[in-house]
Protein backbone atom coordinates (compact mmCIF):
# COMPACT_ATOMS: atom_id res chain seq x y z
CA UNK A 1 0.00 0.00 0.00
CA UNK A 2 1.19 3.63 -1.24
CA UNK A 3 1.16 6.27 1.91
CA UNK A 4 -1.28 7.50 -0.48
CA UNK A 5 -3.77 5.23 -0.64
CA UNK A 6 -3.39 5.44 3.42
CA UNK A 7 -6.16 8.34 3.35
CA UNK A 8 -9.53 8.12 0.80
CA UNK A 9 -8.19 8.19 -3.13
CA UNK A 10 -9.79 11.15 -3.89
CA UNK A 11 -9.57 10.62 -7.82
CA UNK A 12 -11.42 7.00 -7.50
CA UNK A 13 -14.25 8.66 -5.40
CA UNK A 14 -14.86 11.14 -7.44
CA UNK A 15 -14.73 9.47 -10.66
CA UNK A 16 -16.83 6.22 -9.54
CA UNK A 17 -19.38 7.95 -6.80
CA UNK A 18 -22.21 10.24 -6.37
CA UNK A 19 -23.54 11.27 -3.07
CA UNK A 20 -26.57 13.31 -1.90
CA UNK A 21 -27.11 14.92 1.22
CA UNK A 22 -30.87 14.49 2.95
CA UNK A 23 -32.95 17.22 4.41
CA UNK A 24 -31.32 16.34 7.46
CA UNK A 25 -28.13 17.50 6.01
CA UNK A 26 -29.45 20.89 4.74
CA UNK A 27 -31.43 21.83 7.71
CA UNK A 28 -28.49 21.42 10.05
CA UNK A 29 -26.82 23.81 7.70
CA UNK A 30 -29.44 26.02 7.05
CA UNK A 31 -29.91 26.26 11.03
CA UNK A 32 -26.17 25.96 12.11
CA UNK A 33 -27.12 23.38 14.94
CA UNK A 34 -24.88 23.21 17.40
CA UNK A 35 -24.33 19.15 17.92
CA UNK A 36 -23.84 19.25 13.85
CA UNK A 37 -22.24 21.63 12.26
CA UNK A 38 -18.57 20.78 13.08
CA UNK A 39 -19.55 17.68 10.62
CA UNK A 40 -21.29 19.33 8.15
CA UNK A 41 -18.60 21.66 7.47
CA UNK A 42 -16.36 19.02 6.86
CA UNK A 43 -18.47 17.41 4.70
CA UNK A 44 -18.72 20.39 3.15
CA UNK A 45 -14.92 20.96 2.80
CA UNK A 46 -14.67 16.94 1.49
CA UNK A 47 -17.34 17.48 -1.17
CA UNK A 48 -15.18 20.65 -2.47
CA UNK A 49 -11.52 18.71 -2.33
CA UNK A 50 -12.68 15.74 -4.02
CA UNK A 51 -14.95 17.27 -6.40
CA UNK A 52 -17.49 14.50 -6.12
CA UNK A 53 -20.69 14.98 -7.63
CA UNK A 54 -23.14 16.32 -5.24
CA UNK A 55 -27.08 15.74 -6.47
CA UNK A 56 -30.07 16.83 -4.66
CA UNK A 57 -33.11 13.80 -5.23
CA UNK A 58 -36.31 15.32 -6.13
CA UNK A 59 -37.72 13.82 -2.67
CA UNK A 60 -35.59 16.23 -0.79
CA UNK A 61 -36.63 19.31 -2.31
CA UNK A 62 -39.98 18.44 -1.75
CA UNK A 63 -39.86 17.55 1.81
CA UNK A 64 -37.97 21.01 2.58
CA UNK A 65 -40.45 22.68 0.68
CA UNK A 66 -43.43 20.99 2.39
CA UNK A 67 -42.13 21.78 5.68
CA UNK A 68 -41.65 25.93 4.55
CA UNK A 69 -45.70 25.85 3.58
CA UNK A 70 -46.14 23.99 6.87
CA UNK A 71 -44.41 26.30 9.03
CA UNK A 72 -45.76 29.49 7.07
CA UNK A 73 -48.90 28.83 7.23
CA UNK A 74 -49.23 26.98 11.15
CA UNK A 75 -47.68 30.65 11.94
CA UNK A 76 -49.44 32.77 10.25
CA UNK A 77 -52.78 30.93 10.56
CA UNK A 78 -52.26 31.56 14.57
CA UNK A 79 -50.69 34.78 14.46
CA UNK A 80 -53.98 35.97 13.45
CA UNK A 81 -56.07 34.35 14.76
CA UNK A 82 -54.45 35.44 18.25
CA UNK A 83 -54.37 39.29 16.71
CA UNK A 84 -58.31 38.26 16.35
CA UNK A 85 -58.82 37.45 19.72
CA UNK A 86 -56.59 40.39 21.07
CA UNK A 87 -58.47 42.86 19.50
CA UNK A 88 -62.12 41.12 20.35
CA UNK A 89 -60.91 41.29 24.31
CA UNK A 90 -59.40 44.68 23.66
CA UNK A 91 -62.88 45.72 22.36
CA UNK A 92 -61.49 48.16 19.93
CA UNK A 93 -59.07 48.22 16.77
CA UNK A 94 -55.45 47.40 17.39
CA UNK A 95 -54.11 50.29 15.47
CA UNK A 96 -55.27 52.29 18.30
CA UNK A 97 -53.84 50.68 21.63
CA UNK A 98 -50.08 51.11 21.88
CA UNK A 99 -48.19 48.33 23.27
CA UNK A 100 -48.40 48.22 26.71
CA UNK A 101 -47.35 46.03 30.41
CA UNK A 102 -51.07 45.51 30.52
CA UNK A 103 -51.66 43.35 26.92
CA UNK A 104 -49.30 40.64 28.56
CA UNK A 105 -52.67 39.73 30.28
CA UNK A 106 -54.55 40.13 27.02
CA UNK A 107 -52.16 37.69 25.21
CA UNK A 108 -52.11 35.30 27.87
CA UNK A 109 -55.65 35.28 27.18
CA UNK A 110 -55.72 35.16 23.46
CA UNK A 111 -53.38 32.03 23.56
CA UNK A 112 -55.38 30.36 26.28
CA UNK A 113 -58.86 30.65 24.11
CA UNK A 114 -57.15 29.61 21.52
CA UNK A 115 -55.79 26.45 22.94
CA UNK A 116 -59.06 25.47 24.41
CA UNK A 117 -60.43 25.86 20.30
CA UNK A 118 -58.00 23.58 19.52
CA UNK A 119 -58.67 21.18 22.91
CA UNK A 120 -62.12 21.59 21.38
CA UNK A 121 -61.79 20.70 18.16
CA UNK A 122 -62.17 17.02 16.19
CA UNK A 123 -58.99 15.78 14.51
CA UNK A 124 -59.05 12.99 12.41
CA UNK A 125 -55.93 11.83 14.25
CA UNK A 126 -55.01 12.56 17.74
CA UNK A 127 -51.36 13.35 17.19
CA UNK A 128 -52.86 16.14 14.47
CA UNK A 129 -54.31 17.66 18.01
CA UNK A 130 -50.90 17.52 19.42
CA UNK A 131 -49.07 18.74 16.76
CA UNK A 132 -51.36 21.96 16.48
CA UNK A 133 -51.12 22.48 20.23
CA UNK A 134 -47.41 22.17 19.92
CA UNK A 135 -47.76 24.52 17.18
CA UNK A 136 -50.11 27.28 19.26
CA UNK A 137 -47.25 27.10 22.11
CA UNK A 138 -43.96 27.78 19.78
CA UNK A 139 -45.82 30.85 18.36
CA UNK A 140 -47.21 31.87 21.94
CA UNK A 141 -43.34 31.54 22.84
CA UNK A 142 -42.23 33.34 19.85
CA UNK A 143 -45.06 36.39 20.22
CA UNK A 144 -44.42 36.71 24.23
CA UNK A 145 -40.56 37.12 23.88
CA UNK A 146 -41.25 39.95 21.07
CA UNK A 147 -43.22 41.91 23.17
CA UNK A 148 -41.18 41.74 26.40
CA UNK A 149 -38.69 42.91 24.37
CA UNK A 150 -40.72 45.68 22.71
CA UNK A 151 -41.58 46.48 26.30
CA UNK A 152 -37.96 46.52 27.88
CA UNK A 153 -36.90 48.74 24.93
CA UNK A 154 -39.71 51.52 26.05
CA UNK A 155 -41.35 51.45 22.26
CA UNK A 156 -43.87 53.23 21.33
CA UNK A 157 -45.55 50.76 18.91
CA UNK A 158 -49.32 50.24 18.06
CA UNK A 159 -50.48 46.31 18.95
CA UNK A 160 -51.66 46.52 14.57
CA UNK A 161 -48.08 47.55 13.82
CA UNK A 162 -46.26 44.90 16.57
CA UNK A 163 -48.56 42.19 15.07
CA UNK A 164 -47.17 43.18 11.32
CA UNK A 165 -43.91 43.08 12.90
CA UNK A 166 -44.11 39.59 13.80
CA UNK A 167 -45.20 38.39 10.25
CA UNK A 168 -42.83 40.44 8.67
CA UNK A 169 -39.96 39.25 10.97
CA UNK A 170 -41.32 35.65 9.81
CA UNK A 171 -41.16 36.73 6.28
CA UNK A 172 -37.15 37.50 6.85
CA UNK A 173 -36.78 33.84 8.43
CA UNK A 174 -38.45 32.77 5.80
CA UNK A 175 -35.75 34.59 3.03
CA UNK A 176 -32.66 33.80 4.89
CA UNK A 177 -33.46 30.19 5.57
CA UNK A 178 -33.60 29.89 1.13
CA UNK A 179 -30.56 31.78 0.98
CA UNK A 180 -28.80 29.64 3.36
CA UNK A 181 -29.69 26.98 1.57
CA UNK A 182 -28.83 28.67 -2.16
CA UNK A 183 -25.81 29.10 -0.76
CA UNK A 184 -24.88 25.79 0.45
CA UNK A 185 -25.87 24.32 -3.08
CA UNK A 186 -23.79 26.85 -4.85
CA UNK A 187 -20.72 26.08 -2.14
CA UNK A 188 -21.06 22.19 -3.06
CA UNK A 189 -22.20 22.70 -6.63
CA UNK A 190 -25.12 20.79 -6.54
CA UNK A 191 -27.09 19.39 -9.22
CA UNK A 192 -30.99 18.97 -8.82
CA UNK A 193 -32.04 15.80 -10.44
CA UNK A 194 -35.89 16.13 -12.21
CA UNK A 195 -38.13 13.47 -11.36
CA UNK A 196 -37.87 12.18 -14.69
CA UNK A 197 -34.14 11.05 -14.39
CA UNK A 198 -35.22 8.74 -11.93
CA UNK A 199 -36.50 5.81 -12.80
CA UNK A 200 -39.76 4.34 -11.11
CA UNK A 201 -39.08 1.91 -8.60
CA UNK A 202 -40.96 -1.61 -8.23
CA UNK A 203 -42.78 -2.10 -5.28
CA UNK A 204 -40.76 -5.22 -4.47
CA UNK A 205 -37.88 -2.55 -3.64
CA UNK A 206 -40.01 -0.95 -0.82
CA UNK A 207 -40.90 -4.25 0.33
CA UNK A 208 -37.36 -4.37 0.85
CA UNK A 209 -36.71 -1.46 2.10
CA UNK A 210 -38.83 -1.94 4.63
CA UNK A 211 -39.20 -5.65 5.80
CA UNK A 212 -35.82 -6.40 5.59
CA UNK A 213 -33.95 -3.21 5.75
CA UNK A 214 -36.42 -2.33 8.34
CA UNK A 215 -36.76 1.45 7.57
CA UNK A 216 -39.91 2.32 9.13
CA UNK A 217 -40.96 5.74 8.09
CA UNK A 218 -42.37 6.37 4.63
CA UNK A 219 -40.92 9.08 3.57
CA UNK A 220 -37.05 7.48 4.36
CA UNK A 221 -38.36 4.36 1.99
CA UNK A 222 -39.31 6.74 -0.83
CA UNK A 223 -36.11 8.72 -0.32
CA UNK A 224 -33.84 5.57 -0.28
CA UNK A 225 -36.10 4.49 -3.49
CA UNK A 226 -34.77 7.10 -5.74
CA UNK A 227 -31.36 7.25 -4.12
CA UNK A 228 -31.38 3.27 -5.59
CA UNK A 229 -33.02 3.54 -8.58
CA UNK A 230 -30.72 6.42 -9.38
CA UNK A 231 -27.45 4.42 -8.37
CA UNK A 232 -28.33 1.29 -10.75
CA UNK A 233 -29.73 3.72 -13.97
CA UNK A 234 -26.23 6.28 -13.06
CA UNK A 235 -24.03 2.49 -12.43
CA UNK A 236 -22.33 4.72 -9.94
CA UNK A 237 -21.78 3.78 -6.11
CA UNK A 238 -24.52 6.66 -4.74
CA UNK A 239 -24.48 7.67 -0.40
CA UNK A 240 -27.04 9.14 1.00
CA UNK A 241 -25.39 11.49 3.46
CA UNK A 242 -27.59 12.04 6.39
CA UNK A 243 -27.66 13.35 10.59
CA UNK A 244 -30.69 11.42 10.91
CA UNK A 245 -30.44 8.19 12.54
CA UNK A 246 -33.77 6.75 12.13
CA UNK A 247 -32.34 6.17 8.69
CA UNK A 248 -28.67 6.02 9.33
CA UNK A 249 -28.70 3.07 12.01
CA UNK A 250 -29.87 0.94 9.02
CA UNK A 251 -26.82 1.26 7.16
CA UNK A 252 -25.86 -1.97 7.59
CA UNK A 253 -29.08 -3.47 6.45
CA UNK A 254 -29.58 -1.03 3.39
CA UNK A 255 -25.98 -1.47 2.02
CA UNK A 256 -26.25 -5.43 2.49
CA UNK A 257 -29.98 -5.75 0.70
CA UNK A 258 -29.61 -2.99 -1.70
CA UNK A 259 -25.66 -2.17 -1.81
CA UNK A 260 -26.79 2.14 -1.41
CA UNK A 261 -24.41 3.66 0.85
CA UNK A 262 -26.61 5.71 4.29
CA UNK A 263 -23.81 7.80 6.04
CA UNK A 264 -23.09 10.01 8.28
CA UNK A 265 -21.49 12.85 6.69
CA UNK A 266 -18.35 11.96 8.92
CA UNK A 267 -18.08 8.31 7.58
CA UNK A 268 -19.15 8.78 3.81
CA UNK A 269 -16.29 8.85 1.57
CA UNK A 270 -14.66 5.88 3.52
CA UNK A 271 -17.71 4.12 3.48
CA UNK A 272 -17.33 5.01 -0.41
CA UNK A 273 -13.54 4.72 -0.60
CA UNK A 274 -14.56 0.59 0.29
CA UNK A 275 -16.91 0.33 -2.32
CA UNK A 276 -14.02 1.79 -5.14
CA UNK A 277 -12.18 -1.51 -3.64
CA UNK A 278 -14.48 -3.50 -4.73
CA UNK A 279 -12.91 -2.81 -8.29
CA UNK A 280 -16.86 -3.33 -9.86
CA UNK A 281 -19.43 -1.18 -10.51
CA UNK A 282 -22.96 -1.08 -8.93
CA UNK A 283 -24.23 -3.71 -10.92
CA UNK A 284 -21.57 -5.98 -11.17
CA UNK A 285 -21.37 -5.84 -7.43
CA UNK A 286 -24.96 -6.73 -7.29
CA UNK A 287 -24.69 -9.42 -9.86
CA UNK A 288 -21.92 -10.79 -7.65
CA UNK A 289 -23.44 -10.52 -4.61
CA UNK A 290 -26.56 -11.99 -6.10
CA UNK A 291 -28.81 -9.20 -5.19
CA UNK A 292 -31.94 -8.38 -7.99
CA UNK A 293 -31.04 -5.16 -8.87
CA UNK A 294 -33.07 -5.53 -12.08
CA UNK A 295 -36.44 -5.76 -10.01
CA UNK A 296 -35.81 -2.54 -7.96
CA UNK A 297 -36.73 -0.61 -11.22
CA UNK A 298 -40.58 -0.98 -12.92
CA UNK A 299 -38.98 -0.96 -16.13
CA UNK A 300 -35.04 -1.61 -16.18
CA UNK A 301 -32.69 -0.28 -18.81
CA UNK A 302 -29.31 -0.56 -18.66
CA UNK A 303 -27.37 2.63 -18.05
CA UNK A 304 -26.42 3.02 -22.04
CA UNK A 305 -28.62 1.64 -23.71
CA UNK A 306 -31.03 4.56 -24.95
CA UNK B 1 -56.74 52.55 -12.50
CA UNK B 2 -57.93 52.84 -9.16
CA UNK B 3 -55.92 50.02 -6.67
CA UNK B 4 -57.93 48.29 -3.98
CA UNK B 5 -55.82 45.55 -2.51
CA UNK B 6 -59.35 43.84 -0.80
CA UNK B 7 -59.80 42.81 -4.77
CA UNK B 8 -57.08 41.57 -7.92
CA UNK B 9 -58.81 40.53 -11.12
CA UNK B 10 -56.84 39.78 -14.50
CA UNK B 11 -57.79 43.35 -15.27
CA UNK B 12 -55.32 44.79 -12.35
CA UNK B 13 -52.66 41.75 -13.73
CA UNK B 14 -52.67 42.79 -17.36
CA UNK B 15 -52.12 46.39 -16.76
CA UNK B 16 -49.70 45.85 -13.86
CA UNK B 17 -47.32 44.27 -14.24
CA UNK B 18 -48.07 42.31 -17.19
CA UNK B 19 -46.30 44.80 -19.94
CA UNK B 20 -43.60 45.40 -18.29
CA UNK B 21 -42.37 41.88 -16.72
CA UNK B 22 -43.06 40.72 -20.67
CA UNK B 23 -41.06 43.59 -21.97
CA UNK B 24 -37.96 42.38 -18.88
CA UNK B 25 -37.60 39.28 -19.87
CA UNK B 26 -38.22 39.73 -23.83
CA UNK B 27 -35.22 42.32 -23.76
CA UNK B 28 -32.86 39.68 -21.53
CA UNK B 29 -33.58 37.50 -24.63
CA UNK B 30 -32.36 39.94 -27.05
CA UNK B 31 -29.22 40.76 -24.74
CA UNK B 32 -28.68 37.00 -24.85
CA UNK B 33 -29.32 36.24 -28.80
CA UNK B 34 -27.09 38.91 -28.94
CA UNK B 35 -29.65 41.09 -30.85
CA UNK B 36 -29.25 44.18 -28.98
CA UNK B 37 -28.21 46.58 -31.66
CA UNK B 38 -30.28 45.67 -34.40
CA UNK B 39 -33.00 48.02 -34.69
CA UNK B 40 -35.89 45.81 -35.87
CA UNK B 41 -35.96 43.86 -32.17
CA UNK B 42 -37.79 46.92 -30.79
CA UNK B 43 -40.15 46.87 -33.74
CA UNK B 44 -43.30 46.22 -31.14
CA UNK B 45 -44.80 43.85 -34.21
CA UNK B 46 -41.80 41.29 -32.96
CA UNK B 47 -42.33 42.23 -29.42
CA UNK B 48 -46.00 40.95 -30.07
CA UNK B 49 -45.09 37.47 -32.03
CA UNK B 50 -42.03 36.80 -29.30
CA UNK B 51 -44.68 37.30 -26.47
CA UNK B 52 -46.97 34.48 -28.17
CA UNK B 53 -44.64 32.54 -28.42
CA UNK B 54 -43.72 32.89 -24.58
CA UNK B 55 -46.61 32.50 -23.72
CA UNK B 56 -47.39 28.94 -25.42
CA UNK B 57 -44.81 27.48 -23.46
CA UNK B 58 -46.16 29.15 -20.40
CA UNK B 59 -50.15 27.92 -20.67
CA UNK B 60 -49.29 24.27 -21.77
CA UNK B 61 -48.66 22.35 -18.49
CA UNK B 62 -51.02 24.25 -16.26
CA UNK B 63 -53.85 22.44 -14.81
CA UNK B 64 -56.91 23.92 -15.66
CA UNK B 65 -60.98 22.77 -13.86
CA UNK B 66 -62.27 20.17 -15.89
CA UNK B 67 -65.57 23.14 -16.68
CA UNK B 68 -63.63 24.61 -18.86
CA UNK B 69 -61.84 23.99 -22.74
CA UNK B 70 -58.28 24.15 -22.35
CA UNK B 71 -57.48 25.14 -26.07
CA UNK B 72 -59.99 27.89 -26.21
CA UNK B 73 -58.81 28.93 -22.61
CA UNK B 74 -55.62 29.12 -24.24
CA UNK B 75 -55.85 31.19 -27.21
CA UNK B 76 -58.46 33.42 -25.01
CA UNK B 77 -55.29 34.41 -22.39
CA UNK B 78 -52.70 34.85 -25.05
CA UNK B 79 -55.06 37.10 -27.31
CA UNK B 80 -55.75 38.83 -23.77
CA UNK B 81 -52.55 39.42 -22.36
CA UNK B 82 -51.17 40.27 -25.99
CA UNK B 83 -54.22 43.13 -25.91
CA UNK B 84 -53.36 44.33 -23.02
CA UNK B 85 -49.60 44.61 -24.17
CA UNK B 86 -50.53 46.82 -27.10
CA UNK B 87 -53.30 48.92 -24.74
CA UNK B 88 -49.87 49.75 -22.44
CA UNK B 89 -47.72 52.95 -22.49
CA UNK B 90 -44.99 50.03 -23.23
CA UNK B 91 -45.66 50.34 -27.06
CA UNK B 92 -45.44 53.94 -27.26
CA UNK B 93 -41.80 53.51 -25.71
CA UNK B 94 -41.09 50.33 -28.49
CA UNK B 95 -42.22 52.68 -31.10
CA UNK B 96 -39.80 55.57 -29.83
CA UNK B 97 -36.75 53.56 -29.30
CA UNK B 98 -33.54 54.83 -30.97
CA UNK B 99 -31.28 51.54 -30.83
CA UNK B 100 -28.20 53.84 -31.44
CA UNK B 101 -28.92 55.38 -28.15
CA UNK B 102 -28.31 53.45 -25.49
CA UNK B 103 -29.86 55.87 -22.50
CA UNK B 104 -32.84 55.30 -24.37
CA UNK B 105 -32.42 50.81 -23.70
CA UNK B 106 -31.69 51.31 -20.18
CA UNK B 107 -34.75 53.88 -19.75
CA UNK B 108 -36.48 51.40 -21.69
CA UNK B 109 -35.25 48.79 -18.80
CA UNK B 110 -35.65 50.75 -15.97
CA UNK B 111 -38.94 52.03 -16.89
CA UNK B 112 -39.57 47.82 -17.43
CA UNK B 113 -38.61 47.33 -13.98
CA UNK B 114 -39.80 50.30 -12.32
CA UNK B 115 -43.23 49.46 -13.19
CA UNK B 116 -42.99 45.88 -12.93
CA UNK B 117 -41.94 45.71 -9.28
CA UNK B 118 -44.78 48.43 -8.57
CA UNK B 119 -47.23 45.64 -9.74
CA UNK B 120 -45.30 42.80 -7.99
CA UNK B 121 -45.98 44.90 -4.79
CA UNK B 122 -49.45 45.53 -5.29
CA UNK B 123 -49.82 41.63 -5.63
CA UNK B 124 -48.47 40.88 -2.60
CA UNK B 125 -49.99 43.29 -0.86
CA UNK B 126 -53.37 41.60 -2.00
CA UNK B 127 -52.39 38.20 -0.87
CA UNK B 128 -50.75 39.27 2.23
CA UNK B 129 -54.10 41.11 3.16
CA UNK B 130 -56.56 38.18 1.87
CA UNK B 131 -56.18 35.31 4.51
CA UNK B 132 -58.10 32.91 2.35
CA UNK B 133 -54.82 32.44 0.24
CA UNK B 134 -51.80 30.43 1.36
CA UNK B 135 -49.46 32.86 3.26
CA UNK B 136 -46.73 31.41 1.57
CA UNK B 137 -48.05 32.41 -1.80
CA UNK B 138 -47.22 36.62 -0.72
CA UNK B 139 -43.48 35.35 1.00
CA UNK B 140 -42.32 33.54 -2.36
CA UNK B 141 -43.61 36.63 -4.14
CA UNK B 142 -41.62 38.62 -2.10
CA UNK B 143 -38.44 36.37 -3.11
CA UNK B 144 -39.25 36.42 -6.78
CA UNK B 145 -39.89 40.65 -6.74
CA UNK B 146 -35.95 40.38 -5.13
CA UNK B 147 -34.61 38.34 -7.48
CA UNK B 148 -36.29 39.77 -10.43
CA UNK B 149 -34.49 43.84 -9.24
CA UNK B 150 -31.26 42.03 -9.04
CA UNK B 151 -31.59 40.43 -11.89
CA UNK B 152 -32.82 43.57 -13.79
CA UNK B 153 -29.91 45.60 -12.37
CA UNK B 154 -27.39 43.13 -13.68
CA UNK B 155 -28.91 43.62 -17.11
CA UNK B 156 -28.73 47.78 -16.72
CA UNK B 157 -25.00 47.13 -15.80
CA UNK B 158 -24.43 44.69 -18.80
CA UNK B 159 -25.27 47.26 -21.67
CA UNK B 160 -22.94 49.85 -20.22
CA UNK B 161 -20.65 47.19 -21.00
CA UNK B 162 -21.80 45.85 -24.32
CA UNK B 163 -23.20 49.75 -25.30
CA UNK B 164 -19.04 50.66 -25.73
CA UNK B 165 -19.05 48.55 -28.57
CA UNK B 166 -22.09 49.87 -30.30
CA UNK B 167 -21.34 49.63 -34.59
CA UNK B 168 -20.43 52.57 -36.27
CA UNK B 169 -21.78 51.43 -39.68
CA UNK B 170 -24.84 49.09 -39.96
CA UNK B 171 -22.72 46.52 -41.81
CA UNK B 172 -20.77 46.33 -38.33
CA UNK B 173 -23.80 45.22 -36.46
CA UNK B 174 -23.77 41.51 -37.14
CA UNK B 175 -19.88 41.31 -36.03
CA UNK B 176 -20.53 43.17 -33.35
CA UNK B 177 -23.37 41.42 -32.50
CA UNK B 178 -21.41 38.43 -32.08
CA UNK B 179 -18.96 39.71 -29.85
CA UNK B 180 -21.78 40.90 -27.86
CA UNK B 181 -23.34 37.52 -27.86
CA UNK B 182 -20.00 36.17 -26.80
CA UNK B 183 -19.89 38.37 -23.96
CA UNK B 184 -23.26 37.92 -22.51
CA UNK B 185 -22.40 33.98 -22.46
CA UNK B 186 -21.28 34.22 -18.58
CA UNK B 187 -24.94 35.16 -18.19
CA UNK B 188 -26.73 32.63 -20.09
CA UNK B 189 -27.85 30.70 -17.32
CA UNK B 190 -28.93 33.30 -15.36
CA UNK B 191 -31.20 34.49 -18.42
CA UNK B 192 -32.35 31.35 -18.69
CA UNK B 193 -33.11 30.77 -14.85
CA UNK B 194 -34.91 34.69 -15.50
CA UNK B 195 -37.00 33.07 -18.32
CA UNK B 196 -38.08 29.98 -16.19
CA UNK B 197 -39.00 31.89 -13.34
CA UNK B 198 -41.49 33.98 -15.23
CA UNK B 199 -42.56 31.12 -17.23
CA UNK B 200 -43.76 29.69 -13.55
CA UNK B 201 -45.27 33.03 -12.32
CA UNK B 202 -47.26 33.23 -15.30
CA UNK B 203 -48.81 29.64 -14.30
CA UNK B 204 -49.30 30.85 -10.64
CA UNK B 205 -51.34 33.64 -12.13
CA UNK B 206 -53.02 31.50 -15.01
CA UNK B 207 -53.99 29.20 -12.43
CA UNK B 208 -55.55 31.51 -9.99
CA UNK B 209 -57.21 33.36 -12.70
CA UNK B 210 -58.53 30.20 -13.75
CA UNK B 211 -59.36 28.44 -10.56
CA UNK B 212 -61.04 31.62 -9.67
CA UNK B 213 -63.72 31.54 -12.47
CA UNK B 214 -67.18 29.44 -12.65
CA UNK B 215 -68.06 30.18 -16.34
CA UNK B 216 -65.45 31.14 -19.63
CA UNK B 217 -67.35 34.29 -19.83
CA UNK B 218 -65.95 35.34 -16.48
CA UNK B 219 -62.09 34.46 -17.55
CA UNK B 220 -59.62 37.36 -18.01
CA UNK B 221 -62.27 39.91 -17.13
CA UNK B 222 -62.74 41.98 -13.57
CA UNK B 223 -63.55 38.48 -11.92
CA UNK B 224 -61.82 38.60 -8.52
CA UNK B 225 -59.48 36.40 -7.38
CA UNK B 226 -60.21 33.61 -5.10
CA UNK B 227 -58.50 31.07 -3.43
CA UNK B 228 -62.57 29.03 -2.46
CA UNK B 229 -62.31 26.51 -5.34
CA UNK B 230 -58.87 25.64 -5.72
CA UNK B 231 -57.41 22.05 -6.58
CA UNK B 232 -54.90 22.44 -3.93
CA UNK B 233 -52.92 19.11 -5.44
CA UNK B 234 -52.41 21.03 -8.62
CA UNK B 235 -51.78 24.28 -7.19
CA UNK B 236 -49.06 22.65 -5.00
CA UNK B 237 -47.61 21.56 -8.15
CA UNK B 238 -47.59 25.18 -9.72
CA UNK B 239 -46.31 26.35 -6.34
CA UNK B 240 -43.61 24.20 -5.82
CA UNK B 241 -41.96 24.54 -9.48
CA UNK B 242 -42.14 28.47 -8.85
CA UNK B 243 -40.41 28.36 -5.67
CA UNK B 244 -37.67 26.12 -7.23
CA UNK B 245 -37.44 27.91 -9.89
CA UNK B 246 -36.84 31.26 -7.87
CA UNK B 247 -34.36 28.73 -5.86
CA UNK B 248 -32.27 28.43 -8.97
CA UNK B 249 -32.42 32.06 -9.93
CA UNK B 250 -31.39 33.35 -6.95
CA UNK B 251 -28.52 30.56 -6.75
CA UNK B 252 -27.60 32.22 -10.30
CA UNK B 253 -27.12 35.74 -8.71
CA UNK B 254 -25.25 34.16 -6.18
CA UNK B 255 -22.55 34.12 -8.78
CA UNK B 256 -22.67 37.16 -9.94
CA UNK B 257 -23.45 38.95 -6.76
CA UNK B 258 -22.03 37.53 -4.06
CA UNK B 259 -23.52 38.39 -0.89
CA UNK B 260 -22.79 37.15 2.66
CA UNK B 261 -25.62 34.79 3.35
CA UNK B 262 -26.49 35.78 7.05
CA UNK B 263 -29.17 33.47 9.06
CA UNK B 264 -29.99 33.70 12.48
CA UNK B 265 -32.59 31.67 14.21
CA UNK B 266 -31.76 32.44 17.25
CA UNK B 267 -34.11 35.54 17.73
CA UNK B 268 -37.79 34.45 18.98
CA UNK B 269 -39.42 34.22 15.36
CA UNK B 270 -36.08 32.51 14.26
CA UNK B 271 -36.64 30.06 17.06
CA UNK B 272 -40.12 29.67 16.10
CA UNK B 273 -39.42 29.48 12.19
CA UNK B 274 -36.62 26.84 13.56
CA UNK B 275 -38.96 25.04 15.39
CA UNK B 276 -41.78 24.63 13.24
CA UNK B 277 -39.89 23.50 10.73
CA UNK B 278 -38.54 20.51 12.56
CA UNK B 279 -41.82 19.23 14.03
CA UNK B 280 -43.44 19.63 10.53
CA UNK B 281 -43.01 16.09 10.33
CA UNK B 282 -42.92 16.09 6.60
Amino acid sequence: MTPRDKYIRKNLVKSFCIIAPDSSVILDYAFMEKGFKIKVDYLIKDIQSIGITCEILPKVITEITKKLVFAAESYMRILRRCKFLVSKFLGSPLNQVEVEKNIVTIIEKSFSGLIEEIERKRYPQFRQKIKELNVARIIETAVMLELRQTLLESEEISLEDFFNRLEDKFEEKYEEFNNSVNSLFEAIKAEKICKDKIPEPSEKLRKILRKKCEVNELPDVDLLCEAISRMYSTNKWYAIVSTDYGIVNNREAIDKFTLLTVSDPLYVFFHLDQKVDLALNPIEGAKRQGIPYQMFIKSFIPPGVA
Amino acid sequence: MAFHDSTFTFEDFSSEPLPPAISSIYLWDTCKRGKLFFPEVYDFLLVKKWTEEFLVNVVSPVKFPNRFNKQRIVRLFIQRAIDSIEKSEFKKIYDSIDSTDRDSIKDLIRKSREKAKAGFERMINFLRRNEEFPPILWMEFKRFNQVYIDTMQIMISCIDKWYKLFPKTKSEIPRKSRIVKILAEPYDELATDFMNVFINFFKVLLFLEVWSCETEDELFTDKPWSFKNVDFEAFEAVFFNFHDSINDLSRSLLRFKRKEVLSNFSDPVGWAFKRLMLISGV
